[in-house]
């Protein structure tokens, strides 16, 4: 009977560049692997390619970004969170990119390019270019929030930004 | 043994033939519909060089996929384009085809609700746009609601919905 040596003296060199000495082991670690990935993608993160400049500079055409499905499983999404949304009720292959400026129950403006919440104006850090969007308030719905891109040197009118539904919120941008 | 096997094996390869050209004669509701809008995307989309004669054509296979009553509201930024009528999105197409030298349509996320009569479905789906000079595809939300004349499965209505209100 030969030994687990003489077994892997015996491979190729090119079988243990390509399954390693210990054939088996190489299969469950695949396997392994196979079914975290599965995990992970399918329940916890979701991979996303940016396209268009509605959340520039925060994040540019072509990067590939992850959304934590699970950041709000034990609290509800917070003003200034980046937040996937899902384009349409039926899938995921779509979705919008956007922070959370308003909360349920607020009211949402824009004056001389300033986030005002309730009347009150918001400072927001993340913002690098300045705009002069006028916007008259906006109530939120109970069930809703209110999303908007960092991008707000573009004109109001192309930005797209509005009050989105909880259940479309797929999750945070993570990474 | 081996006189014995081959009847059941051939009679399963039978019964599988059928089933699978019982399923591809007589498709679902749903799978028609499916088939049917994919071919629809397949049909408004068109190249660079696509000729007089082809945009034609094309426009006219595109209507054909609507019924004579068709309504289609369409809200592309500010502006909303409502056409009602065959004729008119013949004409719409026409001069779409000419006005943007090639478009791509690919649909997604097809959800497919098939009313109780299993006549008329409507259909939500999210349909990406591909217009040369654009960086990215444009996105869009689309409701369809479709009816069955005549064996096909018509438009009767198609609107844009909007993601962020």
């Amino acid at each position: 009977m030969p030994t687990q040596a003489e077994s892997s003296a015996s491979l190729p060199w090119w079988c243990i560049v390509l399954i390693g000495r210990r054939p088996k082991r190489t299969l469950v670690r695949i396997g392994v692997l196979v079914a975290v990935c599965f995990v992970l993608f399918r329940f916890v993160l979701a991979p996303v390619r940016i396209q268009g400049p509605s959340m520039l500079p925060t994040c540019r055409r072509g990067q590939v970004r992850m959304v934590n499905r699970l950041a709000y499983r034990f609290h509800e999404p917070r003003r200034g969170d980046i937040v996937a949304i899902k384009f349409s009720d039926s899938g995921e292959s779509v979705m919008l990119l956007k922070r959370i400026v308003g909360l349920p129950g607020e009211s949402v403006a824009f004056q001389e390019g300033r986030l005002l919440i309730n009347g009150k104006i918001v400072e927001e850090p993340y913002l690098r270019y300045s705009c002069d969007w006028q916007m008259p308030p906006v109530p939120v719905g109970p069930d809703e929030f209110y999303v908007v891109g960092d991008n707000r040197s573009m004109p109001r009118e192309y930005h797209e930004q509005g009050r989105c539904k909880r259940e479309r919120i797929l999750g945070r941008l993570w990474l | 043994m081996k006189s014995r096997l081959f009847p059941v094996v051939a009679l399963a390869a039978i019964a599988a033939a059928g089933l699978w050209g019982w399923r591809a004669c007589l498709p679902s509701p749903e799978k028609a519909i499916r088939q049917r809008l994919d071919e629809l995307a397949r049909t408004a989309s068109f190249g660079r060089n696509e000729g007089a004669l082809a945009r034609m054509l094309n426009s006219d296979k595109l209507a054909g996929f609507f019924a004579d009553d068709a309504q289609v509201k369409l809200e592309l930024g500010n502006h909303v384009e409502r056409l009602s009528g065959r004729e008119k999105l013949r004409d719409a197409a026409t001069s779409a085809r000419l006005a943007l030298g090639s478009l791509k349509v690919d649909l997604h996320d097809m959800n497919i609700v098939v009313g109780a009569d299993r006549q008329s479905a409507e259909v939500d789906v999210t349909a990406l746009c591909n217009v040369p000079g654009e960086p990215d595809p444009q996105p869009f939300e689309l409701k369809f609601l479709l009816k069955q004349i005549g064996g096909d499965w018509m438009i009767r209505r198609v609107e844009t919905v909007k993601t962020l209100r």
